[in-house]
């Protein structure tokens, strides 16, 4: 009943609000925080809804230019249904906590109005995405999801660092989405249609333009998700206020570009060496990431390099076709990699610095968030009962069933490296002597409640595996391979894989730093020399960066000599070139 | 018949490479602007004779008109910009105009 309506009204409604949030501002400063929560309520409850309203192919259908095959259709089937609640819904919990947690942007000079109608914009760019079926409507709202981001991670534009993550993060992403461009065309190209429903039942066989365009949407999906060698944007985007960095990271803009790695994997899956590279740079991202978390010394950089880390073992999950247990990952690490940033938020709030050196003894004068964190550190380390344990457990077995048998032993890697470094920031934060001279306490509840709806369904979300994966393998063409799981065979198949042995293998781990090994780690990731040196600074990827943008700005210097400005020069090019068309013309008239 | 519109096209050419000469060597822009209008005589008899050529000679003439009209007001445009470079620069050398590049 009214499915479409509702996925239309879900994509709009954050849009309008974004549209009308002027007028909210001109009457009332004070009023646009509470408009906003107002209109993300509304998404929120349109996008849950959507959840009852899971369907099988594409609805309504409108024909824009027919000639080329291009129609602009809504695909409400669970997997964008799933992303656009969890979208939705963080991006309520998100705008309240904002209420507060904003206040002072105003006072310092920065538009709270720039604020909310962005955010708002933002998460209705990120629905349209995940429920478009068209892939130009898709390329529009990624742009849009783009766009946003690096206007909100520049949200603080006096501070020159911001406006350099910014850009860093608007140019890098741009790289993928070059790829993506041509995907579509190469796309395009073979099949004659821009509908991803359409492409995906067509099953186009194995020829050179699906080849480009199967690398090109790994591209994107390697910028837009920070995989390795384009994951240096986001650690630094971390400058942006930190609900939007916990909005970038749980709801929006990530997950876009392993979602579309997932949502294009029929198609794909018959070039050669496709699934296997999405695999190895899945693995290696998460490897890589997590072990640059190991050392860093900022909160929310080090939040930033897991969720990296996270986005790898999704990326891979999708490369092994194993859809169940990756949108289930993805909904699970959105869950408590959100209530990670929140509380993170809190902690920066009130102690004013992002090191975490400068932190410490917190768990004592702010216990709820203290109890928050942990649920949400344990979570992301994979200890039974939270939501991340089983996902990441199905990952794994999924891709070792898959017989990518490197690949899981690099994860099981990453499973170790993730306890150990979510120990340190643990450990960090709120354990040991309190090394800030501030007082500091739990927030007011307009912030305490995101907190506290996001543990319990940390604690609990796994629980419906049964109805998340029936709504995978009704809604989703057989090609997908979603199978349905309940919740008594999502226990045996976890607890009886060998794998489990590493949730096990990541509490003893953490049990031995914590008893016998903190002190000496601790040292040794704190000094700046050797391999932590190495690891801080990220492996010198910036600085190869930087150099390589040194020789592009070189070249563009020396090339800038060829433009004179001297109008008899420009018209003698122009006359060549003239020339050189027509001769094409007559040699091609010719039949040459 | 033929002879007629080789004649006329070869002329058109001479006129359009005579313009093109003029424009490509000459730094008065005064002068760059009389090579324009020259190509554009050029073109206009190209049309003229393509009406001709075609029996269609009242469209070729309508749109010739249309042509002339334009051209009327893209000089008045030139020498508008000119003017403005003369009061800049006390002279009118095409090399003055690219002070304007970024």
């Amino acid at each position: 009943m009214f499915a479409g309506e509702i996925g239309v009204g879900a994509i709009l409604c954050p849009i309008a609000g974004a549209i009308l949030a002027p007028l909210a501002y001109a009457v009332r400063r004070k009023m646009v925080a509470w408009f906003a929560v107002f209109f993300a309520l509304m998404t929120c409850t349109l996008s849950l809804l959507l959840l009852t309203n899971i369907q099988s192919g594409v609805l309504l259908t409108y024909n824009w230019i027919p000639s080329i095959g291009f129609s602009i259709a809504l695909n409400l089937d669970a997997l964008g249904v799933y992303v656009a609640a969890v979208a939705g819904s963080i991006g309520f919990l998100v705008m309240l906590y904002s209420v507060r947690y904003m206040e002072h942007a105003e006072i310092e000079g920065y538009s709270l109005l720039r604020y909310y109608g962005l955010t708002l914009l933002f998460v209705g760019s990120m629905i349209g995405l995940v429920l478009s079926d068209s892939i130009i409507l898709v390329y529009i709202f990624w742009e849009l999801v783009g766009f946003c981001s690096y206007a909100l991670i520049s949200y603080y534009y006096k501070d020159p660092k911001a406006l350099r993550a910014g850009t860093k993060a608007f140019v890098v992403t741009r790289i993928g989405d070059v790829g993506l461009f041509i995907a579509i065309v190469a796309l395009w190209g073979s099949t004659h249609s821009t509908s991803l429903a359409a492409i995906v039942n067509l099953a186009p066989a194995d020829s050179t333009l699906l080849t480009i365009a199967g690398f090109g949407v790994l591209l994107a999906a390697i910028g837009k998700s920070a995989q390795f060698p384009l994951h240096v944007w986001l650690p630094d985007a971390m400058e942006a206020p930190t609900t939007i960095s916990a909005l970038i990271h749980a709801a929006t803009m990530v997950n876009a570009g392993v979602y579309l790695v997932a949502r294009t994997y029929p198609i794909f899956s018959v070039v050669p060496s496709w699934p296997m590279a999405v695999v190895i740079i899945g693995t290696f991202t998460a490897l890589f990431a997590a072990t640059m978390a190991l050392a860093e010394p900022d909160l929310k950089r080090a939040l930033a390099l897991s969720t990296i880390s996270q986005l790898g073992i999704m990326l891979s999950a999708a490369g092994a076709g194993a859809i169940v247990a990756f949108e289930f990952h993805l909904v699970s690490h959105a869950i408590f990699k959100g209530l990670l940033f929140l509380c993170a938020g809190v902690v920066i709030r009130s102690v004013h610095t992002r090191n975490m050196y400068e932190m410490g003894g917190l768990a004592n004068h702010m216990k709820i968030t203290n109890v928050t964190f942990i649920i949400g550190t344990l979570a992301l380390v994979g200890i039974p009962i939270f939501n991340g344990f089983w996902s990441k457990e199905l990952v794994l077995d999924s891709i070792n069933g898959a017989g990518y048998l490197g690949a899981t032993g690099v994860l099981i890697i990453t499973s170790f490296l993730t306890a150990v470094y979510s120990w340190r920031m643990y450990y960090l934060v709120f354990l040991g002597k309190k090394r800030t001279p501030l007082e500091v306490r739990d927030p007011p509840y307009e912030m305490r409640t995101p907190l506290i709806i996001l543990s319990i369904a940390t604690l609990v979300s796994w629980i419906f595996i049964s109805q998340f994966s029936s709504g995978l393998a009704y809604s989703l063409p057989s090609s997908y391979g979603a199978e349905l799981l309940t919740v008594r065979e999502t226990i045996e198949i976890v607890l009886l894989s060998p794998l489990v042995v590493v949730s096990i293998g990541s509490l003893c781990i953490i049990a031995w730093l914590a008893f016998v090994f903190k002190d000496r780690m601790m040292q040794f990731l704190k000094e700046d020399r050797g391999l932590a040196k190495a690891l801080k600074h990220g492996y010198w990827f910036d600085d190869l960066y930087r150099v390589a943008s040194r020789g592009l700005f070189f070249v563009g210097r020396e090339v800038s000599y060829t433009q004179t400005g001297d109008v008899n020069y420009n018209l003698a090019g122009i006359v060549l070139g003239g020339i050189v068309i027509l001769l094409i013309l007559i040699l091609g008239n010719m039949g040459w | 018949m033929t002879d007629i519109v080789t004649t006329h096209i070869t002329v058109a050419l001479v006129l359009f490479l005579l313009g093109l000469y003029c424009v490509l060597s000459k730094r008065n822009l005064i002068k760059i602007v009389i090579g324009i209008e020259v190509m554009n005589k050029g073109v206009i008899l190209n049309f003229i004779t393509a009406g001709y050529y075609q029996n269609n000679l009242g469209i070729a003439q309508a749109i010739v008109v249309t042509v002339i009209l334009i051209d009327a007001v893209v000089v008045a445009v030139l020498f508008a910009l000119i003017v403005n470079v003369f009061r800049h620069n006390k002279r009118i050398f095409a090399e003055d105009a690219a002070r304007l590049k970024g």
